[in-house]
Formats: C-alpha cells, structure tokens, sequence
C-alpha cells in the first residue's frame, strides 16, 4: 500500500538540468506576476535584499553576525520561489516529454494517394491536407476526410459503435469518414481534411501550457485561500511592528520578513500548480487528452456517468447465437441454407452466422457446389445479401426488408413469425429472417455482445459513488437485458437523439456533475452539454470538438481513468495543503517565541526544542521552509494515490498522516538546522 | 464538581432551547403566522404597506442599517438632551456626542462595551431608550440570522424569488412573538428573585451613624431581562452583573448564565433545522460545551488558588465566578468580575476565549453566522482531501465562497490588529491604558477584540471622557458589526443560489466527531494570527507568575 504512485521510469537527468535553468529565469517579474501570492514573496524578497545592502553598505551598521543573517535570510527567501518554479518546470518538461513520446508512436495506415493518373503508395503520416486518395472494399480509410467521388459502405462499429455500416458518399451529411475505419463494400475517394498530429499534439501542448495562466475552479479556491492567509500574516506582521517598538524591543525588516515567509503556506503555493501539470501528464499517459484542467477537476466530482449502450457496454457488433426453423423445415436444413448465404459474406454478423453454422452443426459444402453460387453481396440498397443456388435464391436480412420482400412476392407470412419476433425482441436480442425463393423459412437470432470485463469496471464505477445510466435506442425489453447483465439499476430505452440532451439537462439542473460517454455522429449535443464529455479518437471531427476529453485507446470505460487521476489530483492538493499548514502551526510555536527572547527572557520557558539563540532560530526555520518545498516534491509529482473508499475514511487517513507528517518534520528539521548553525556559528 | 455545574447549566439551557427551536421554526419558516388572527391585526397596526415580498440580500442589510440607523439618531438625542427629558430627578446633565454616540452604537451593534458608569451618568428615561434599543438589536440581529440560515439552506430549484425574506417581516416576527414574550416572563421571574424594579430613580435611607445614603434604582428587572436573554450584556450600573442590584443572589447568577446562552444556542439548532441536519447541531453544541468547560475549569483552577484580590465577585463563590466570566466572555459579555483582577493564566484564557469566541457560542447575529465561516473552512479542507469539490449540503463551495471567508478573515483581523498597532504607533495608548508594558498589550488587544467581534466584557477601567477612544471603539464595533454582517449575508447569498445535488454521496459529513477535529483546525488557524501579540502580552505574564 504505498501513498503515492511509484516512481517507475527514474530520474530523467535532461529534465532536471533543463528545470534547474528554467527554474531561475522564471524568477522575473513579469512571469512571477501571474501568480499573486509569488509576486508577494517575490516583494518580500526583493525589499529583504534592498534592506540588507542598505544597512550594511550605506548604514554600515551590521556586524558579521547580523551580515550572515541577512544573507542567510534573503537567499532562503529566494530559495522558496526559486524551488517552485523548478518544480514548475519540472512538470512543465515531463509534460512535454510525454506529449512528444505520444507524437512518435502513432499508428500508421499505407494509404494510396492519387497522384495525376495513377496512384502512389505513402504512409498516412506523410499525408497532407487537400491529398485525394482511394480506398476500396477491406481497406482502413487513412486519414479524416470528405468523400469526394464514389458510394461505399463503411464499418464504423469499432469506433462509433454503430452495429450498422453507414453508407457513405459525396452529398452533405454522409460525407465525412474517419481515420481508421473500414471499407467493407465498393470503393471511394476521399479529400484529407485533417492531419492527427497537426492538432491533437497542438491542443495538448496548450493544456500543459494553459495550465500555467488559467486555473480551474477549485485551484482558484485554494490560491485564494493561500493567498489570503498570507496576506493575514502580513497584516499581523506590520501590526507588530509599533507593539513591539513600544515594548522597546526593535525588530528590524530582515528579522520580520524571516518570520513572515517561515508561517506562510508556502510549501502548498509552491506546488499546486506542478501537482495539476503532473496530473495531466498522467492522463496523457495513460492515452487520455483533455482540452484543460478545469475537466479533470469536474472529472473527480461526477455524480452520474452515462453511457450510450452500443459501443461502450456492447461492442457494436450482434453475434448469431441461434437458428429457428419455420414451415416444417429442420434447423439442420436452415443451417446449411445459411452455409451457402454466409460463407462469402464480410458483415460481421454474416461471419458469425458462419461461425454459429459450423460451430454447432459442422456442416461444409463441398467447394464444387460453392462454384456454382452467384453471391449478392450485403449492399446499402439492397439491405439483404445471399445466394442465387440452382435456380432457387436464398436470402437473409433484416426482418421488414425481408417481409416487405416476401409480400410482394404474394407470400404468405408464417403464423407463429410474429410471434418469435417478438419474443426475441423481448429478450433483448434482434432477429434476422431467412428467405428462400421469397418464402420465409426461419429467423436468426443475434444477440449483443458484451465488452470484456464491462462488468466489473462498471462495479469500480459505483464502488467510487458514481451511478451509471445505460441509454439505449433499443426497446425497454433489450435495454433490461443487458443493464441486468451488467448491473446496471438506470437506464433509459427506446431514446430519441434528443434524449440524450434532455436526460444530461435534466440531471445537471438537479445539481448533479454529468459526464456522457459515446462516439456517434448524433452524441455531440450530449457531449458538448456534459461537464466532463468523453468520446473515443476514432470519432468524427465535429463530435471530437463538442467533447472535452479524448480517450486514444478508442475505451470508452478509461472515464474511470479519468475520475481517478481526477480525485487524485484533489486528493494531492488537499494534502500539500493539510501538509502546509501543519507547518505553519508548527512554526508559529517555534519561531514567535523565539522572536521576543531579547525582550523577554522568560520566553525561553516555551522554547521547547532547546533551540540556542533567536537568530538561529530563525535562520533555522526560514532554511528548512525552503527545504520543505524539495521535501514534498515527490508528492506533487508523482500524486497521492486513489482507492475507493468512503470519503470520511480518506479524509480521517489523509487528515492524520499528513497533519503528523506537517507538524513532526518542521520540528526535527529545525532542531537539526539550529545545531548545524550553532556548531558553524562556532567555527567562524 | 465544576463540570457537573457547567453541564447542568448547559443542558438546562439545551433543553429550553430545543423546544424553543421548534417554535422558531414555526415562526419562521412558516409565512402564514402572519395570516392568523391576532400576528395579522398586529401587524397591520404597524405596517401601513402591504406589500412586504422577499428581498435581495443587499436590500435586507439595507432595511436592517436603516432601522437600526433610526435607533442610534434617536438614543443619541435622548442621551445628549436628557436634562430636558422626564424621569431625570437627579437633574443629569446631558452626555458628549462622541460619548452617545459611542453607546448608541454600542447597544445596537449588541456589543453593550460601556464606556460609561451607567448608574451616575444616565437618567432613567435615558436607560429606558438604551433598553429599547437593546431589543431592537436583538431582534434585527435574530431576523439577519434567520434570513442568513434561509440563504444557506435555499434551494433555488423548488421555490422561486429570493430565499432571505422580509426583513420588516422577520424583525416583527422575532420582536412581537419572541423577544417581547420572552423578556416580559424572565423580567417577572427576576422580580420574584428579588431584582428591583421600581420608577423612582433613587432611595435614599439612613446609615446606623445617621448618615443618608442614596441607592439608585429603577427598573432593573426588565433591564436585566433584555441584558441577559438578548445576549447584549449591558449592564444598568458599571459593574453589570457583579452589582448586587443586578445579581442578588446565586439562583438569579444561575439563571442569567442559563439565559445568556439560550438564543444563540436555539439559533445553532434553527440551522440545524433549516438544512436537515439535527445532528450537526448537537455537534457544534459538544463543540461549544468542550469550550465552555475548558475555558470555566481553568479559570477555575487559577482563580481558586488565589486570595481575593478586590473587585473580584466573592459572593457566590469563586466556582460562580468563574462559570460566569467563562460563559459571558463567549456570549453577552456581561461581566460579573473585573478581568483585570484575575490570574495572568485566567487572562490567557479569556483572551483566546474571547478571540475564538466569535464563532464559538457568540451572540444574537454572530454566533453560528461566525461559526458557519468555519464550517465551510471546514468543509472544504474536507472535500479536497476526499478528492472531490467540497459540498456543503449539497451545494459545491467555489472560489467565490472562499474568497469571502479570506475577505471576511482578514477585515475582522485587521480591524483588531491595526486598531492596536495605531494607538502605539500614535502614542494616545498613554492617554488611556491603566497599564503598563506587556499588560498594555493585553489590554488593548482586549478592548479592541471584544469591542470588533460585539462582544462587550470589559478589561480594567478606561475613561470615558476621551473623544479619540470613544470614536475608535465605536469605528471598531460599528465596522466590526457590519462589514463583517455583510460578508456574512454575502457568502449566504452566494450559497443560496446554489442548486444542491441530489446524491448526497459526495457530501462532507459534517454529522461527524472527525468533522469537529477539522473546525478546530481552521479555527486554529485563524487564531494563530494574534499568537504573537498574544505572546508579548498575556503569555508573558502567565510566565512571570
């Protein structure tokens, strides 16, 4: 059970040489204005230098003692915004390194592009946009794209999840294909309209670097907070200032600023921005990319995730499970009709048709007969494919297609085909009528298939808080079976387009946090609606732009990914935070005491770590202040790691380890440092 | 024994407070009291218009300044022209503007620090406007609060308009139906307690050498009444409840303690109502217990050890005592010793009393609307940590909340801190601090702490005839009641407007022991704020003893 993630890859010594640099020209003014309680420390900082030159060139009133002091004092000022701005960039460069690592490893498709007459092999990262090129049946489409010529029928079920193939041609509305999708009929040529790495890399990049300049709500709390309890330091700072003049006891700049920067929150200021780059940079990791932080916050506050049925719940491919006989027919017999019907066929469903046939009944005609066949191929027209068999024509296809076929052939429809229609509808499955020379003579049933391991990752899902809702286009009956099967309480059937929009309103104006996982054309309302909208790479252009999140791995389940590195990311902050002041309130105890010791001796009664004079004290904690950013570093780095586990629970576990951790270490930290000066102090 | 006094005291005042909840609930949560018989012609008598709707947040702060506006032009003429007014027998002269103007804002902001010797220097019809005023303050200050806690647990979906309310409205409702009733029962039982209550300003008899004596009175009664359950703590002499006129005997001592925190306490559980948590009031009630028995046993401990010092109450025992400074110094302020008498260890106590004691109990328009800030803190170091946007009854805290609570931090800091820092920094400290040295701090820290958060104990005796004094006190108490009301009905406002999520899943739970661990923290650390002036002030003293 370790607390934060492991740190896998090493040191990347580039990073941390490149960090070392970055880290000191961001000391500047104009980049340490952005942030309003750096620019605060950076004043503090810069007036502690004027004050120690001052006094000692021109007053000439410090001694060695006071000299090393001040010195001591303005560099361990610098040191806390100087090691933030390291950790700042550290972030900033593994970011990077990452977005470049992912840039390098994309997947490549050999793409015929037109070139004059003829065409020209090239490798789909080559291309550029305006290129034509042509795709024909079974190849993968090499690029996003307009059809310009041709009508073809592509698959897009591995990406959109779309169980039908869409037909596809050069008319508005039907025109865009995307980049890794399949041909399964016909050929077409196609207008590159968009490059991957042109855009994606872009839009990541200026995720890490937006990170920098714009902040998501809650990080916006917590800098407000900080920000705000420093600015009460200040206030009790200069109060002290005339009360302790009045005492007669003076207390020069140097002295109060020590004591200012040693009880602000600085170590929680420092790295809750490289704690939010990191974060991200786990997410590009894990092939998850984000349009901004403010996502990944929404993310870890979800109360509802919905998820368009086919293509995340079921891969959108049906599978035959079963054949029913109709008009005295054996299934035997059906099964060898289907034999001949399929074994030609490339739809996904024709293939496991074939499968089923020679799975369960063995059969195989010999390849003699399968010469004489004339094969229909599946066509967008025709919606139905078979076989033309010695004058006898045998087809499969849709349940109205193959009716409505039949009837106009004056054929009767058998008694009990309504009725096993249904029921299978009621199953949750849908059927396939088998037709031979018009007449209808059985049904297939094809049944969803589940994705692998949908169920328990739906369990981790409400094991975190989240409720699921299933949507689905399908009849209540279907909709039940499978949210049974995966354990699903909600879900919403028989949804309309504009129900997605609707249920995603309806939920968000209950005050819930809504994310909509799905990758169809008709998703980009929902997506763009959702607070946190997760669509899959494969997806068209225009749904790519509605939604916030893209998942490479073309998984819709990595939403857990996502609210995982989400919660960590709060998870992380609160405990810099918690960790932060701990330290103040250990500080305050050592350090305020201390401060008054010349005037009041008695003082030394509450110095309880037997610490030898003020100024050591002092130098003391204002020294381990700075170390302390160093100290928490892996923490902001690598984050805390989440487990579902009741809220109350991590917090009490947090609360308490970073609280100990907060409190304990200043301490030991300062004991160590006051000997080290003193044994130092002694030799000089 | 000190803990089973301080607890009974404390379930005694839950018990009344818990049915009195009930029946603040009904009063104001329900808009149809004012449709029955008697409430309806009251009200009309009243109020001319009609049309009383809800307001926004700013225009219930606004009806609220000027109401309480009309209160102080009104004390304030009464007390600079109280020679020409009936009930003066003694032919007081009239006071200094700065001084009325001082008192006046002083009552009414519920602070009732009184720079004056209220037996010597007012006459009776001047005592009677300043307990008019009195009610007035209690009653706006119940109304903010109830309009506050209607903010917090509004919920925008199910009801339209603004959540606060009338503020006319409410100031009717808590001044007819609780405040007046309410006074009218505890002023009869101080009566039968041997309180006097009487309209001749004065009796005069003879001592057994032959000498006259002459004792003022009045009606003391109902003073106390208003004093005690309105938590102002404005005493009708100087010395306030260590006056043996105000605090005959050890039962009415019990009794003003048990009163003295009734309101504030049924305002915790009026919350606790309104959001639906039951058990988070009785929470934030253990908290304020816990502190109340700390605060009661060390001054306690110190005060036991020693030999009365004079101007210590000695009647009831020291254990009195100590329960009642333990208990005034976190609600009313109305004192029953000098402070300036008791140990240096009791002073530190009071002192971080006193500057937690804000939030912790506190009075009629502070109290839980202080807590509440940290609540939220609270809330939200407990809603990061758990890896998701904190939520407070369903409702997301954002920046917007938290930059209110920093603002309202820091004037509430700054108006202490640099009000003490100006009076050394200008040296007029020498014109007014008794004292000397480390005991000058506390001192000023004292007065300008209990002056900005309206709480009114006093610390050692300040004259009252400095203009600058009486003008910076009473910039502290009117800017420490206001700004810091309005922050307050700020982050309601902004909290009102929220639409609480259905899944509770994701909330804090703030029915929780750990919960109370986390109020202590950001309490904690607002208070560490004045750990430096505390260490060069009363520490300093508690180490020298």
């Amino acid at each position: 059970m370790s607390l934060i993630h492991s740190v896998r890859e090493g040191f990347d010594y580039e990073i941390i040489k490149s960090s070392l640099k970055m880290g000191f020209y961001r000391l500047s003014p104009n980049y340490i204005k952005r942030n309003p309680l750096m620019f605060l420390i950076w004043i503090i900082a810069v007036m502690t230098v004027i004050s120690s030159i001052y006094s000692y060139f021109i007053l000439n009133k410090m001694d060695k003692n006071e000299l090393i002091f001040a010195v001591v004092v303005s560099l361990s000022i610098w040191f806390v915004l100087y090691f933030s701005y390291f950790a700042e960039s550290i972030a900033e460069l593994r970011g990077t390194k990452t977005i470049k690592k992912i840039k390098n490893t994309r997947t490549e498709i050999t793409a015929r592009k037109i070139v004059g007459s003829h065409h020209e092999f090239i490798s789909s990262n080559n291309l550029k946009i305006g290129d034509l090129v042509i795709v024909t049946a079974g190849e993968f489409i090499p690029c996003d794209g307009d059809v310009v010529d041709g009508i073809a029928i592509v698959d897009e079920s591995a990406i959109t999840g779309e169980s039908l193939a869409i037909v596809k041609e050069s008319l508005p509305g039907k025109n865009k294909v995307i980049f890794g999708t399949k041909i399964v009929s016909d050929s077409i040529v196609v207008k590159v309209t968009n490059i991957f790495s042109d855009n994606y890399i872009k839009t990541l990049q200026e995720t890490v670097d937006n990170n920098l300049r714009r902040m998501s709500p809650n990080e916006q709390a917590l800098n407000y907070l900080l920000f705000g309890f420093t600015l009460l330091y200040v206030v009790m700072c200069i109060s002290l200032f005339p009360m302790a003049s009045y005492l007669g006891l003076k207390i020069d700049l140097i002295q109060m600023a020590a004591l200012l920067i040693c009880v602000s929150p600085t170590t929680a200021a420092a790295l809750i921005n490289p704690s939010s780059i990191s974060a991200i940079e786990r997410l590009i990791k894990r092939n998850i990319f984000i349009l901004n932080s403010k996502v990944l916050e929404a993310s870890g506050d979800l109360d509802f995730v919905i998820f368009d049925k086919t293509g995340t719940i079921t891969s959108g491919n049906r599978v035959a499970t079963e054949i029913i006989p109709l008009q005295g027919y054996s299934d035997k017999e059906i099964a060898s009709f289907l034999e001949l019907c399929s074994y030609k066929d490339i739809t996904v469903e024709g293939k496991s048709i074939y499968a089923l046939v020679e799975q369960k009944f063995g059969l195989k005609h010999s390849p003699e007969i399968k010469k004489k066949l004339r094969f229909h191929p599946f066509t967008a027209k025709t919606r139905t494919s078979g076989v033309e068999y010695e004058k006898s024509v045998l087809l499969k296809g849709a349940v109205d297609t193959i009716v409505s076929l039949s009837k106009s052939k004056g054929n009767e429809i058998p008694e009990q085909f309504y009725e096993i229609v249904r029921k299978i509808g009621n199953e949750g499955a849908t059927p396939l009528a088998v037709m031979k020379n018009y007449e209808i003579v059985g049904i297939i049933k094809l049944n969803d298939k589940l994705k692998v391991g949908v169920r328990q990752r739906l369990e981790r899902l409400s094991a975190m808080g989240i409720r699921v809702i299933m949507l689905s286009g399908d009849n209540f009956y279907t909709t039940k079976a499978i949210a049974n099967e995966v354990g699903i309480e909600d879900f919403i059937c028989e949804a309309e387009p504009d129900a997605k929009l609707k249920n995603i309103l309806d939920l968000q104006e209950a005050g819930n946090i809504v994310a909509f996982v799905g990758d169809g054309a008709n998703d980009a309302e929902a997506l763009a609606q959702s607070d946190v909208g997760l669509t899959l790479n494969s997806s068209s252009e225009i749904v790519k732009s509605a939604s916030n999140a893209i998942d490479r791995d073309n998984d819709p389940m990595k939403i857990i990914d996502l609210i995982e590195v989400g919660r960590e990311l709060l998870i992380t902050r609160g405990c810099l935070t918690t960790f932060s002041f701990f330290n103040d309130i250990a500080k305050f105890f050592v350090v305020v005491p201390m401060t008054f010791l010349a005037l009041y001796p008695e003082l030394n009664n509450l110095n309880f770590l037997n610490l030898h004079s003020t100024k050591s004290a002092l130098m003391a904690a204002i020294i381990f202040n700075a170390l302390l950013i160093f100290i928490a570093l892996p923490i902001a780095i690598y984050g805390i790691r989440y487990r579902p586990m009741k809220p109350s629970k991590i917090v009490r576990r947090f609360f308490l380890i970073f609280g100990t951790l907060g409190f304990f270490l200043p301490l030991l930290g300062i004991k160590f440092l006051d000997i080290i000066i003193h044994m130092l102090g002694g030799l000089l | 024994m000190i803990f089973a006094n301080v607890l009974l005291i404390i379930i005694i005042a839950v018990a009344i407070s818990h049915f009195a909840a009930r029946y603040f609930y009904w009063l104001f949560k329900n808009d149809d009291v004012l449709n029955y018989a008697l409430p309806r012609s009251l009200h009309n008598f009243f109020f001319r218009n009609d049309d009383l709707s809800s307001q926004t947040y700013t225009q219930y702060f606004l009806n609220f300044i000027i109401l309480n506006c009309i209160a102080v032009f009104l004390v304030i003429i009464v007390l600079m022209l109280q020679k020409h007014f009936p009930l003066n027998v003694r032919g007081l002269e009239g006071l200094s503007f700065d001084l009325a103007l001082n008192i006046s804002i002083s009552f009414i902001t519920g602070t009732n620090w009184q720079a004056y010797s209220g037996g010597d220097k007012l006459s009776m019809m001047s005592q009677a406007v300043l307990a008019f005023c009195a009610f007035i303050s209690s009653a706006s200050g119940l109304a903010i609060a109830v309009a506050f806690i209607r903010g917090i647990s509004f919920n925008p979906k199910n009801s339209e308009g603004y959540a606060f309310g009338n503020f006319y409205q409410d100031f009717f409702r808590s001044f007819i139906f609780v405040f007046l009733p309410a006074c009218f029962i505890i002023s009869i039982a101080f009566i039968l307690l041997d309180i006097p209550q009487t309209i001749i300003e004065y009796q005069e008899y003879k001592g057994f050498d032959g000498t006259k004596y002459s004792v003022t009175s009045g009606f003391i009664a109902a003073f106390e009444a208003i004093k005690i359950f309105g938590v102002n703590g404005g005493g009708y002499f100087s010395s306030s409840s260590a006056s043996y006129l105000e605090n005959p005997s050890i039962l009415t001592n019990i009794l003003q303690n048990i009163f003295m925190i009734v309101v504030p306490i049924t305002i915790i559980l009026l919350y606790a109502r309104f959001i639906d948590q039951i058990k988070h009031g009785y929470f934030i009630i253990a908290l304020i217990t816990g502190f109340l028995l700390l605060s009661s046993y060390v001054i306690y401990s110190y005060e036991s050890l020693n030999a009365p010092f004079s101007g210590k109450e000695i009647r009831f025992s020291d254990m009195q005592t100590s329960i009642y400074s333990a208990f005034s110094i976190m609600s009313s302020g109305s004192s029953s010793a000098n402070y300036v008498l008791f140990t240096p260890s009791s002073e530190l106590m009071l002192m971080i009393d006193l500057l937690s004691g804000s939030a912790v109990l506190g009075g009629i328009g502070g109290g839980i609307m202080n807590m509440f800030v940290f609540i939220i803190l609270a809330v939200f170091f407990c809603g990061v940590m758990a890896g998701r946007t904190p939520r407070f009854i369903g409702k997301k805290i954002g920046s917007r909340e938290i930059k209110l609570i920093i603002i309202y931090l820091f004037v509430y800091q700054s108006i202490i801190l640099l009000s003490t820092a100006f009076i050394f920094y200008s040296g007029i400290s020498s014109q007014f601090i008794s004292e000397s040295g480390h005991k000058a701090i506390t001192q000023s820290l004292f007065l300008f702490t209990t002056t900005t958060i309206n709480n009114g104990s006093g610390f050692g005796s300040i004259p009252d005839n400095l203009v600058t004094i009486n003008l910076l006190t009473a910039f502290c108490m009117i800017a420490g009641k206001l700004t810091l009301l309005y922050i307050k009905l700020a982050i309601s406002d902004s909290l009102s407007n929220k639409i609480p999520s259905m899944s509770r899943l994701s909330d804090v739970q703030i029915d929780a022991p750990f919960f109370l661990v986390l109020i202590l923290f950001s309490i904690l650390n607002d208070v560490l704020v004045f750990m430096p002036s505390i260490i060069i002030g009363p520490v300093i003293e508690v180490l020298r003893y």
